[in-house]
Parts: structure tokens; sequence; C-alpha cells
């Protein structure tokens, strides 16, 4: 109901309309992107430089831990600069008025170059609660423009194949459940012979124009997939908040940007494949735990082009609890570890382009990223106990202060802005997250998989204290630590930075022990059922998500 | 939770606790310390004065010869002494020469044991009254330590407090604070500490203990923190099982 008595509007309300106007690329975003640039140069020239050296252990930490931080941020600076052209162009709004021919039916078949083509959508499920498949499956049989819907079911629950004869769309089930998601996407393309495919999570409910916005690209012999943003629709508690925003500037600026390095890469879920390009790489790659990423990979070497546009085209669930926000870090963390030790991009032997090679090599290192806060979060205890410092005392705080804010409060401010406010999860949330990190460059190494020692007993759910043992040693260090901290500046009579930073620090990490105690103490929902086994890798990748930097 | 999962948690707590513990043992050690800047080994110096104008007649020792205490180093002939002990002037022997009063010599002596530095007077070579005959370096030796002190440490420092000194290969032996002066400069102000060591005295005295040698010296400074009981129970436990 407007709440003026000016004469209502047919056509857009004013909601959608500014949603028809938003301009990503508006040109205070690309001031504030030249500005944390410069920032970053700022910030790497001061540490560099050898009159503001202190000790060697904690300075060769810093510049370690730094160096890779402000590297990635460099990059994807650049990244964010490079995407502001859309990668519709006229061939695609050509193909697009072709493609349902004005005909207005739902099942209206879709048109490419004139002829129809055949559209699959597939939806990979592995025992998730009945009522969310079924918000998917309905959703995908109802996406306009001719194609058939399949229930893949690795589950195997006969509820799920009764839900499916009730909806009207195909159900297939597999006797073995190797290869995982992959597999399971192989095996119904042993069955289903169409010319595109669309693969959606069950979580994932696609949009009705998903195929219209999507389909028109493949009038390009060349594109492999399209693949659209995971957007998610339960943004209602700290870890779904942090998780969901931690992703928004990789959905909103890195994918973009790196389609014009031809390197954007499929996330796994609201995608939409060509099926002779996927057949040119045998399949989706099963070999790895982020088979998404290797697949893109694969396809890029065999010189198809990918693309990504921004448009949300499908509502899904960000992990809620730190449980399930531990396992998809790790599991993403784990792909990108595993390109970089199993498959270089910067390798000779691979045939891609130096930009690829380029944005590869950055998802394959982006956790590093991830690892460093962890690092940086020990630098004032070497100074609390061993008065190693690392920059010289000499170096004044004004000049240390403008350094700092050039890199770190440029970076929050960036992020603050794509986010439209600034998101304090997602700061405490990547802060706390680097033992995740760190196990995930461990496991990828050691080529491990990850056990939890989380056999409780059935029907209850387990405590997030089983998954975050680390963060729970740490802060106990950190808060005693800050004890000491503070005993030696009352005898020094002089407030120490070290002081200051590891105060800040217990507190971040307090802060995000508070959630989990919360989340300990809270019952289970009921009616909603317990996964009694652990779902396998959901094995989607969306590295190079993190452009926010932790706390250091 | 599980119950392996409850002990991994609260074992980890533990260890962690303990480590912060060790650690802070460390610092607040660190903080009963102190460290001198600058440090230097150091002897008295005397000067083997000629009381009396006249030439040395005898010159019992060369530069660089070593010297007991007592030991006769020249002799000097001074006829004005002679005459004035005629004219019945009463003159005394001191520790460091004695005089012959028929000839009018007058015979040095080493007042500590040490080495002839310099020579300034040659068998031969007349004196003035006052003149320097030679230097002799005392053999004794301590450390002269230069510290930047906070108020608060200053306070603590006191002497007969024990000291640790560092010698340029990297031995260390023990002494202790003799005596405390401060001087405020351009540079702030600098507590300068003397040491005394016995075990100074059976070093090299060429090398190792020669003046001007730099070491390093730290002072423990009375701890008077809470936390001074736990330190004392932890090395008092050290000590007992043998690992101090």
């Amino acid at each position: 109901m407007p709440t003026h008595d000016l004469r209502s509007v047919a056509g857009p309300d004013e909601l959608a309309r500014r949603e028809l106007v938003r301009n990503p690329y508006s040109p205070v975003m690309i001031l504030l992107t030249l500005i944390a640039t410069g920032g970053i140069v700022f910030y790497a020239v001061f540490l560099l430089n050898p009159a503001s050296r202190g000790d060697a252990l904690p300075y060769s930490l810093v510049i370690v831990a730094e160096a890779i931080l402000i590297t990635h941020a460099l990059l994807a600076m650049w990244t964010i600069l490079a995407g502001s052209k859309s990668p519709r162009d006229h061939a695609y709004f050509a193909a697009r008025q072709a493609l349902l021919d004005d005909r207005p039916e739902q099942d209206a078949p879709l048109l490419l170059d004139g002829k129809e083509v055949s559209v699959a959508v597939l939806i990979t499920c592995y025992g998730e609660p009945l009522d969310v498949i079924r918000r998917t499956a309905s959703a995908a049989r109802d996406v306009r423009g001719r194609h058939s819907t399949w229930i893949l079911d690795d589950g195997r629950s006969d509820e799920v194949r009764d839900l499916a004869a009730e909806l009207g769309v195909g159900y297939l089930r597999r006797l073995s459940s190797g290869g995982a998601k992959a597999g399971n996407v192989n095996h119904a393309l042993s069955q289903i012979k169409t010319d595109y495919f669309c693969i959606f999570d069950a979580d994932f409910v696609p949009r009705p124009e998903f195929l219209v916005e999507t389909m028109p690209f493949f009038t390009d012999p060349a594109v492999a997939f399209v693949q659209t943003p995971q957007s998610y629709g339960n943004l209602r508690n700290f870890v779904s908040r942090g998780a969901g925003y931690m992703q928004t500037v990789f959905y909103r600026f890195v994918q973009p940007g790196r389609n014009h390095f031809n390197a954007a890469f499929c996330v796994g879920t609201n995608v939409v494949f060509r099926r002779t390009a996927v057949d040119d790489v045998g399949g989706i790659y099963t070999d790895s735990k982020s088979e998404d990423v290797w697949t893109s990979l694969m396809l890029h070497e065999r010189g198809w082009r990918s693309v990504y546009i921004p448009d949300v085209l499908a509502v899904g669930d960000a992990p809620e609890t730190i449980e399930d926000y531990t396992k998809q870090q790790l599991r993403w963390a784990t792909g990108g570890f595993e390109i970089l030790f199993t498959h270089n991009p910067l390798s000779p032997r691979r045939r891609l382009t130096l930009d690829q090679r380029l944005m590869y090599f950055v998802t394959a290192t982006h956790y590093l990223t991830g690892i460093a806060p962890g690092v940086l979060l020990l630098v004032p205890a070497l100074e609390v106990f061993f008065d190693l410092r690392p920059v010289t005392l000499g170096t004044s705080f004004t000049t240390w202060a403008l350094a700092y804010a050039g890199f770190y409060v440029m970076q929050i401010l960036l992020a603050s802005f794509t986010l439209g406010s600034f998101r304090w999860e997602v700061l405490l949330l990547s802060t706390a997250s680097f033992p995740i990190y760190h196990q995930a460059l461990m496991n990828a190494l050691s080529g491990k998989e990850q056990r939890w020692h989380v056999t409780g007993s059935e029907g209850r759910r387990s405590s997030p204290f089983a998954f975050i043992r680390p963060q729970v040693y740490l802060f106990v260090f950190l808060a005693l630590t800050s004890a000491v901290a503070i005993w030696r500046d009352l005898n020094n009579t002089q407030l120490s930075l070290a002081t200051a930073w590891n105060l800040t620090n217990t507190a971040a990490l307090g802060a995000f022990l508070a959630v989990a105690v919360v989340e300990h103490f809270r019952p289970r929902p009921a009616g909603l059922p317990v996964r009694a086994k652990e779902r396998p890798p959901r094995r989607f990748a969306l590295l190079g998500a993190r452009t926010e930097g932790g706390l250091s | 939770m599980t119950w392996e999962n409850r002990f991994r948690l609260f074992g980890g707590v533990a260890a962690v606790i303990a480590l912060v513990f060790g650690l802070t043992l460390i610092f607040n050690h660190r903080q009963n310390q102190i460290t001198s800047y600058s440090a230097q080994v150091a002897a008295d110096t005397y000067t083997v004065g000629a009381d009396h104008a006249g030439t040395v007649v005898r010159q019992l020792v060369a530069e660089g010869d070593t010297v007991e205490s007592g030991q006769e180093l020249f002799v000097v002939q001074s006829l004005q002494l002679k005459e004035d002990i005629a004219n019945g002037l009463e003159v005394a022997d001191t520790e460091a020469y004695k005089l012959n009063r028929a000839s009018g010599t007058i015979t040095y002596y080493a007042v500590t044991a040490g080495r002839i530095d310099k020579l300034n007077a040659m068998q031969g070579n007349s004196v003035p009254a006052g003149g320097a005959l030679a230097e002799l370096t005392g053999g004794e030796r301590y450390v002269e330590a230069s510290f930047r002190l906070v108020p608060r440490d200053y306070a603590r420092v006191a002497t007969g407090e024990p000291a640790r000194i560092t010698l340029p290969n990297d031995q260390v032996v023990t002494g202790t604070v003799e005596k405390v002066s401060v001087t405020s400069g351009v540079d702030g102000t600098v507590s300068t500490l003397r040491i005394t060591s016995d075990a100074l005295r059976g070093l090299d005295q060429q090398t190792l203990a020669e003046p001007g040698a730099p070491v390093i010296v730290t002072v423990g400074l009375a701890d008077s923190s809470w936390f001074a009981p736990i330190t004392d129970a932890v090395n008092d436990l050290l000590q007992q099982v043998g690992l101090r």
C-alpha cells in the first residue's frame, strides 16, 4: 500500500524499479576500488620499508601472512575492475528474442538458431528433508520453456520416489554411490540424452525465468556452461548471515570479472551445461572433492568458454550451524588446495591462456588468505611474552595507523559498500575460520579425507564444540595472554599496541564462541528429521569468495 | 558431544593453560632482570709518582712486566733530599717508597700487584718532583656496566645483588653489584653499575679480562610481585629434580 496519495503506477513497483536501475559498477564503487588499490600498495610499501622492520621472527610472520593477503587483495581489485562489461552481447539478445518465438505457454519449446533444443533439469538429492525436495522439484518443473525434470536420488528414499510420481517429474536411483554427486550426475547423463542439462542442489529453488535468461548464451557454439549465483534465503542467524554475506563480493564482482578472463567457474548448482561440452571432457570430473571447479578447469583446457551472469535465478540455503559451515568451508578449501598440489595451473603442461592460469592460480591459493589471520593472531603474544615486535619502536603510531587503515579499513569499506552495510558477522566468522583452512591444507597435502569424531547417539545433534576445538584453545590462549599483557602494561605504566590488539582478537574469538555456546544449548527444531549419516561432500567450491580480510 | 570429544576439549584447554603458565614464567623472569646495553671489563690504574726530584739510578722493571705487590720498581738518587735530611728534615717512609737516609736514595715499590703499562722514566733520566715514573694497572678486575632503567627498575637495583657476566667467549661468570651510580646526559639517564667478581681473577688476563673487553651484564631484580612465590616454587622444584 502506498503511504502517499499520489496516483499509483501500473508496472514495476518501487522496489522492482530500483532493482532494474541498480548499477553494480557505480562510479562510487569504481572509485572505492581504486582507492582501496592505492591503500594496498601503500601498506605493502610501509611493510617492506627496511626502516620499519622489527624483530626477525614476528616480522617474517607478518610479512608472509600479509604478502598472501596483499597479493590476493590486489588480484581481487584487478578482477573487479576488469568485470564491468556485461557478457550479454547483441547475439545474446537476438537469440533471446527468438528463444520462445513469442509463445506464451509455460512449456513452449526452446528454440536456438531456429531449432528446438532439449533440456533436462537435474536435482541432486542425498537425504534432504522431503519438503525441501518438494519445494525445489515443483519449482524446477514449473521453469518456463519445455524441459524434463529429474530427481537424482542418492539417498534411495521411497518417499522421494513417491514424491516424484506425485509431482510428475522423473526419478532416478543408482545402485552404487561412487563418485558422490559427480557420479550421480554422470549416471543420470547415461540415461538422459538431452542437448543441455541444468543442475540444482536439492535446496536451491530455481526461478521460472532460469532457462529464458541462460539458454540464449548457447547461440555461441563455444559456450560450455552458463553459471548463475548462489543466493540465500535463510540469512536469519549469525552463521548463515556470515557464511552468506561472505560470498557476496565473489558472486557480485569476482565471478563477473572472471568472465573476462574466460575463467568463471561452475559452483555445482544453478548452472546449465552443454551436453557435448561435458562429453568432450569425459563427463563431470569424479576424482576430486570439488568436481565443479575441476570440470570447469577441464573445459577451459579444452578451449571452451564459460559464462557467468550475476542475476539471481535460484535461491537456496546457506549453512545455519557451525557444523555445516565448518564442513562446507573445509570442502571448498580442500578442493582449492588440491588444484594447487596436483594440477598447478601455472605449469607449462596446462593448455590455458595466461588470463586463465592467473585466475585458476588465485582459485588454488585463495584459502591461504584464510590461514593468514591465524598467523597474525599470534603476533601480539610474541611481544607480550618475549618483547619481540614486528615493527620497530621508532615507527610512529600515526604512520602505522595510516598504513594499516589504507589496507584493512578500505577493504572493509569496500565490502560494506557492496553489501549495503557493515556485516560484522563476516569479519568475526572469517577471523575464527583459520583452523578450518589449515586443516584443509593438511588434508590436501596428505590426501586424507577429514573424519570427525562425532559419533553421537542417534537423533541427537552434535555439539558445535566438536568442530571448533582449535578456536576454543586459541581463545583460552588469547584470554590468558590478555591478562598477562594488562599486568605487563601496569608494571611498565604504558599501554602497548600489543595489548590492544590482543584484547580485540580475544573479543572477536569470544563472540564467535558465544555463538557456539548458544548453538550448543539451542534445542533442535522439532519436525526436522536428523540426517543419520553425514552427507557426502556437496562438492562445489566458491573459491575466491572472501575478499574481506580477517582481523589480525 | 561424545566423551571422547569432551576429553579432547578439556585436555587441550589444560595444555594451553600450561603453555601460558610457562610463557608467563619466562616473561616474569625477563621482567625481573635488567640487561646492560654497554659493559666492559675495567681495572684501576695507579701512577708511580716521584715525590722528590732526582735521577733514576736503577730501573728494575720494563714495560709490560708483571709485578707483585711490594716489588721494587725504581731507585732514585736525590741530592736535594740528602741535603734536606742533613739539615735535619724529618721525612717518613710511605707504602710506595722507602728512603735511605745515608745515601739520599729513594726506592719505589709496587703498591699493588699488576702490570707496568707505561714507563715514563728510564735509568739515567732525571725526574721532577711530582713527575710520573710509570703507570701500573692493578691486577684486580671488575666490570662497569651501563643500563637504561625505568624509574621502577632503578628503584629495585640494590648493591649486593647477584649479577651474571657473559664474557666475549660466551662464558658466564657470576658477580655482585658493588656500586650504583647514575648520570643524566643528552641520551637520557644512564645507570652505571660496578660489578665485582672473583671469577675474573682466574681468567686469562691478556684476552678475556683485558680492560675494555666487552661483556654483557644481567642483574636480577628483587621480585616483589604476587607472582614471586610461584616463580620460587617452580625454581625450587626444578632444583629439587636436578634441572637447575
